[in-house]
């Protein structure tokens, strides 16, 4: 345990003289700070005891310092350097003006420690003003918004563009896809029938690969993760409050004022110290809706709000890449705006990253959703995700296959995070892209028993949207990974490749070929033509026999698994009926075949909110908010 | 696993398929093939001569043994009836290896292992079963995967148990028809085994998870049977043939009583697996072992009962074998103690003596010759008439033969070259103009056990009475052939 530094002392005694702490708010607070290893300022402000306005106004009294919003009388941006940023925010404290021919530093922090600092950093002949905390990050987010919005979106496709998705095809793959289409359409002009059967016979060995690849996932998935759960469980029970590291939490938003109260509430129960955590509500500058939802909301000093600068494209690995520059943790995590991590998680993470080999640089939690008893998509769209999750998730593990992060509750270490230039703002799916990225570079994924519990689309059409951007997002990453085959194959194994190719290519190609087959199967059923015997020669009418009855039955049964991990079998039934499930995905997978031409990088948005339970929710969340500020 | 235990499971594996396979070329060697052998290798190469459609081995029941058989010829086809013998050695030696896997996987000794895996794979009932075929080889398989999964899934609450189970039920049922009847009544006795909370919360749940792969299979093989016949029973309509060989209703084993046949199975049971019992005593408060047990026991002893009322049930020695594969899984999963490792080679060498005594005490005919082949004395074919009539048709051409009716007889010949099917074109032609122009013509007797073939029904008078043109040159109880005179016809 850290005993208090003398500023936090004398501003302790301060703030009791001054009535704006009780004698013993600050004795709880100077315990936590000690206990946290924490300024006794961020646990005030952290606990919400302390009035940010009020704090800073009298601490510029107590110091006999002038106190000046630097959002309204704004720094001068020539004493400001980008790569300092980061020494900013850690020591709270930039150089604001020159007044007669000093620098003038403003500090949220004023006292002995931060006259060393800038000292040492400015010279002797500094002066100081106060401002708070929140000034200092709104003004360097002032000031440097154009180059860090730059750099969100072009430093990934500057420094390694062959991993970035800017380009959708690169020519190689032009030539390729040209050539296959030629061979195919002379195919189909001199020798149809040879064509279609061999067309026919690829189509089916792709699907009997990928169905026995699922099987062997699953069988992976479902022996794995029980020795390591104890294994994470037992370090979180050894950790101790002040070793833990400090946590940045980015939560990007886009016009989705209504489901703010959830995120705050659900971080505010984390078991973790809150002046340990550096919670970043990331938010478009255009999206005022949120802005002012957020302003309403009256968060404490744990959250700070980042305004990311509108440029295109309007994407979420962008703002986060430009959260990113703000972070100050050792480790981030992304949660989306409705999910409720358990409170556990963090801890959970930090245990398991203690445990985990040096090369492991994420570690994925589950992701599950509150609502799934509310309509049949819900249901379905649990199962899915239980069956993602649960079983093939950790399946790909096991196997050594990359794994494709899911859209939030993946924790990263940040230094790696910025070695691997953050995530691609041109893929919409650019957790998926990442991880995969993340095995190439030789770093690993582990994945750890906490769910965080999201809203599940209780809408088709907004399904759909949500869908389609998954798998337009799936197809630019498996775009960009197979540009380099031979550097794919070395970095990531033959097994990885395969995994990889059934994996992110199956799930989109099952969606686009589906229709055809039950076409074809439907028209057959209906009206029993022979017209497709011809493609259909004994040998691979067996084999599309097999696809259709133990493929179709293998894929029911997984889905029949995935909840059982979770005792939630009422569910089960629910997979009978997964055939309109598959229909939807195929919907999804062929608009985003289509967006992937005319829009690549569009980020289809899924309306949040939607849903009863949320609502309910939010309600809880606002009480509990309201209850606390009481 | 260590490179040094990867080691020793191949060495287990190539051993294992060496003696089984040796085993099974002694015994034909002695004159003993088992019968449904004989037909699914006749089936086989009918098939894959072409003179029989792919469609009646895929419509086929059970279809497990079949498509096996079909594909190994199909890859190996130079190799014979031996082909068969092989795929059964792999899969019985599959067998053997996971027990030794296991019981190292157990933390036992590699000493102990290989004893107790010794004790198991030499026990007779083990051996007779290995010899049978790959029914009864896929059978025990299906057993194997049903006890591990029963054993694992109320300690576990793992995905991969329930998976167990269900895709042995799925075994159990494709690979023999008393597989599908111990299948079939296993479904109770799974209860005992699904951890109580989640039986609780949805008993139907767990139910559709367990048996939706059967339930599916079962349907897909009626879809099949429909898309390629355009019967979608018409592997019923054929399920007398292929199980007929299977049954021992003589009374000797047997009796009506059913009461005493669920006796003898219960007594059989534990004279081959008494481990079962101890270990049942031993783990008295491990609910979750001793649950597994009873459903294993009760699953078996009702199934010989159902299978015996059904009249699907084998020779006793092979309806009593799937004892021996649960006395392994009891191996596997017995208690960790410091006596543990001496009680289990205790009990297994005791059933290994049980499983000699019941051996012994089979009266049935199928046992009693396959008791003789394996002393090495010769013993005289089943069917002897088919044997004899095997004989005169080996190498000729030109065989008007319903050979679906007796597939057998086409293993025993050898070769399905120089055969016509019934099912060909001319034949239907010849057969509404009734006229007969073959080299040979086959007839089976109206009066056999399963009635007259298609070429009998074509020609309803050729058995008795011949055809004008022909002579006899084989005259059976159940078989006749007729050559033409004076030369070839086409």
């Amino acid at each position: 345990m850290a005993a208090l530094t003398e500023s936090d002392s004398w501003t302790g005694d301060h703030l009791v003289e001054q009535g704006l702490i009780s004698l013993s708010q600050f004795d709880q607070a100077r315990r936590l700070a000690e206990q946290w290893n924490a300024s006794l300022i961020d646990v005030l402000l952290a606990r919400n005891w302390i009035d940010p306005a009020e704090y800073y106004r009298s601490l510029s009294e107590r110091f006999d310092i002038e106190f000046v919003s630097i959002r309204e009388a704004l720094p001068d941006p020539d004493l400001l350097k980008e790569d300092d940023v980061s020494e900013y925010m850690r020591e709270l404290a930039m150089p604001w003006r020159k007044r007669d021919g000093r620098i003038v530093v403003a500090t949220a922090r004023p006292g002995p420690e931060c006259i060393l600092f800038s000292r040492r950093r400015w010279g002797r002949d500094v002066s100081f003003v106060v401002t708070s905390k929140f000034d200092i990050h709104w003004a360097v987010q002032n000031v440097f918004s154009d180059q860090y919005s730059q750099r969100a979106v072009f430093e990934l496709a500057e420094r390694d563009p062959v991993m970035s998705a800017q380009t959708v095809f690169t020519p190689a793959q032009v030539l390729i896809g040209w050539g296959l289409m030629s061979a195919a359409t002379v195919g189909l002009a001199f020798a149809p029938v040879a064509t279609l059967i061999a067309i026919n016979l690829l189509m089916s060995l792709f699907y009997f690969g990928n169905f026995l690849f699922k099987a062997i996932l699953i069988w992976a998935g479902g022996s794995h993760q029980t020795g390591r759960t104890r294994e994470v469980n037992a370090g979180v029970r050894m950790l101790r409050d002040e070793d833990l590291p400090i946590y940045t939490v980015l939560v990007p938003m886009f016009r989705e004022p209504n489901v703010l109260p959830i995120i705050t509430n659900a971080l505010r129960q984390l078991d973790y110290p809150t002046s340990r955590l550096d919670i970043k509500i990331v938010l478009e500058e255009g999206d005022t809706e949120t802005i002012d939802a957020a302003m309403a909301l009256g968060l404490e000093g744990i959250f700070e709000i980042i305004r990311v600068s509108p440029s295109e494209p309007q994407t979420k690995p962008k703002a986060c890449n430009y959260a990113l520059r703000f972070a100050r943790g050792d480790y981030v995590v992304i949660y989306d705006a409705e999910d409720k991590p358990e409170p556990d998680q963090l801890k959970k993470v930090v245990a398991a990253f203690r445990q985990a080999p040096d090369h492991i640089a994420c570690v994925q939690c589950r992701l599950n959703y509150f609502n799934r008893d509310e309509n049949w998509l819900t249901r379905l769209f649990t199962l899915d995700y239980s069956l993602w999750f649960d079983l093939m998730l950790p399946g790909l593990e096991r196997l050594g296959v990359p794994i494709p992060l899911g859209g939030t509750s993946n924790h990263f270490r940040i230094e790696v995070l910025r070695e691997l230039h953050a995530w691609d703002p041109f893929n919409v799916t650019e957790d998926a892209d990442l991880g995969i990225r993340m095995t190439q570079k030789g770093y690993g994924v582990w994945l750890i028993e906490s769910t965080t519990f999201e809203e599940a689309n209780v809408s088709q059409s907004n399904w759909i949207r949500q869908r389609s951007r998954w798998i337009k997002g799936y197809m630019q990453t498996f775009l960009v990974h197979t540009r380099r085959p031979l550097h794919l194959v070395r970095t990531i194994g033959p097994l990885g490749v395969l995994g990889f190719v059934f994996f992110i290519g199956g799930t989109m190609l099952s969606g686009l070929l589906n229709p055809i087959f039950w076409g074809m199967f439907a028209i057959w059923a209906i009206t029993r033509t022979t017209g497709f015997d011809e493609l259909f020669p004994p040998a691979l009418l067996y084999l599309a026999l097999f696809n259709l009855l133990a493929g179709n039955a293998l894929i029911t049964f997984i889905m029949m698994l995935a909840p059982f991990r979770r005792q939630w079998l009422e569910l089960v039934p629910f997979s009978l009926t997964a055939i309109w499930y598959w229909v939807l995905m195929s919907a999804a997978a062929w608009k985003a075949a289509v967006q992937l031409i005319t829009k690549p990088f569009f980020w289809e948005k899924t309306d949040h909110g939607l849903s009863k339970q949320t609502a309910v929710e939010v309600a809880l969340a606002t009480g509990q908010t309201e209850e606390r500020a009481a | 696993m260590t490179l040094l235990a990867r080691y020793a499971a191949v060495l287990v594996f190539a051993t294992a398929t060496v003696l089984v396979l040796a085993l099974a070329l002694f015994l034909r060697a002695h004159g003993y093939t088992a019968a449904g052998e004989l037909d699914l290798w006749g089936r086989t190469l009918l098939v894959n001569a072409g003179v029989m459609p792919f469609e009646v081995a895929a419509t086929a029941f059970p279809p497990l043994p079949q498509i096996a058989a079909v594909g190994a010829n199909w890859l190996v086809p130079d190799l014979g009836p031996p082909v068969l013998s092989i795929v059964v050695a792999m899969l019985a030696a599959w067998l053997v290896t996971s027990w030794f896997v296991m019981l190292r996987n157990a933390k036992f000794g590699i000493v102990v292992s290989l004893a107790a895996t010794t004790l198991l794979a030499f026990n007779p009932l083990f051996l007779r079963a290995a010899s049978e075929g790959s029914g009864f080889v896929l059978l025990n398989l299906g057993i194997w995967l049903l006890a591990l999964g029963l054993f694992n899934l109320r300690q576990f609450y793992r995905v991969n148990d329930m998976m167990l189970v269900s895709v042995a039920l799925v075994v159990l049922s494709f690979s023999h028809p008393f597989g599908a009847v111990v299948a079939v009544v296993s479904i109770p006795f799974l209860a005992l085994s699904v951890p109580p909370d989640l039986l609780e919360k949805s008993p139907s749940g767990v139910y559709l998870v367990l048996l939706f792969p059967l339930v599916f299979a079962i349907l897909s093989f009626i879809f099949v049977n429909w898309i390629l016949t355009g019967d979608a029973l018409h592997f019923l309509a054929r399920s007398e043939t292929s199980t007929a060989f299977m049954s021992d209703r003589n009374g000797v084993v047997f009796p009506s009583n059913m009461l005493i046949v669920a006796a003898v199975a219960a007594t059989g049971f534990f004279g081959v697996a008494p481990i079962a019992i101890f270990m049942g005593v031993r783990t008295w408060t491990l609910r979750p072992l001793l649950l597994a047990i009873g459903g294993l026991f009760a699953t078996l002893v009702s199934a010989i009962v159902y299978a015996a009322l059904l009249g699907v049930v084998p020779p006793l020695a092979l309806a009593i074998g799937p004892a021996v594969v649960i006395a392994a899984a009891c191996a596997v999963h017995w208690p960790r103690s410091h006596d543990g490792q001496r009680a289990i080679i205790l009990w297994l060498a005791v059933g290994l003596f049980g499983g000699t005594a019941i051996l012994i005490g089979d009266t049935s005919l199928q046992t009693r010759q396959w008791r003789s082949a394996a002393f090495g004395r010769e013993t005289a074919p089943i069917d002897q008439e088919q044997v004899l009539l095997a004989g005169i048709l080996a190498g000729r051409k030109g065989v008007l033969l319903d050979a679906q009716a007796a597939p057998a007889l086409i293993a025993m010949r050898g070769s399905a070259d120089g055969l016509l099917s019934p099912d060909a074109f001319p034949f239907r032609m010849s057969a509404l103009r009734r006229e007969m122009n073959w080299p040979i013509v086959v007839v089976r007797s109206k009066m056999s056990p399963h009635g007259s073939d298609r070429v009998g029904r074509a020609f309803p008078e050729l058995f008795d009475d011949g055809a004008p043109g022909y002579r006899k040159i084989f005259d059976g109880s159940t078989w006749r052939a007729y050559q033409a005179i004076g030369g070839n016809r086409s």
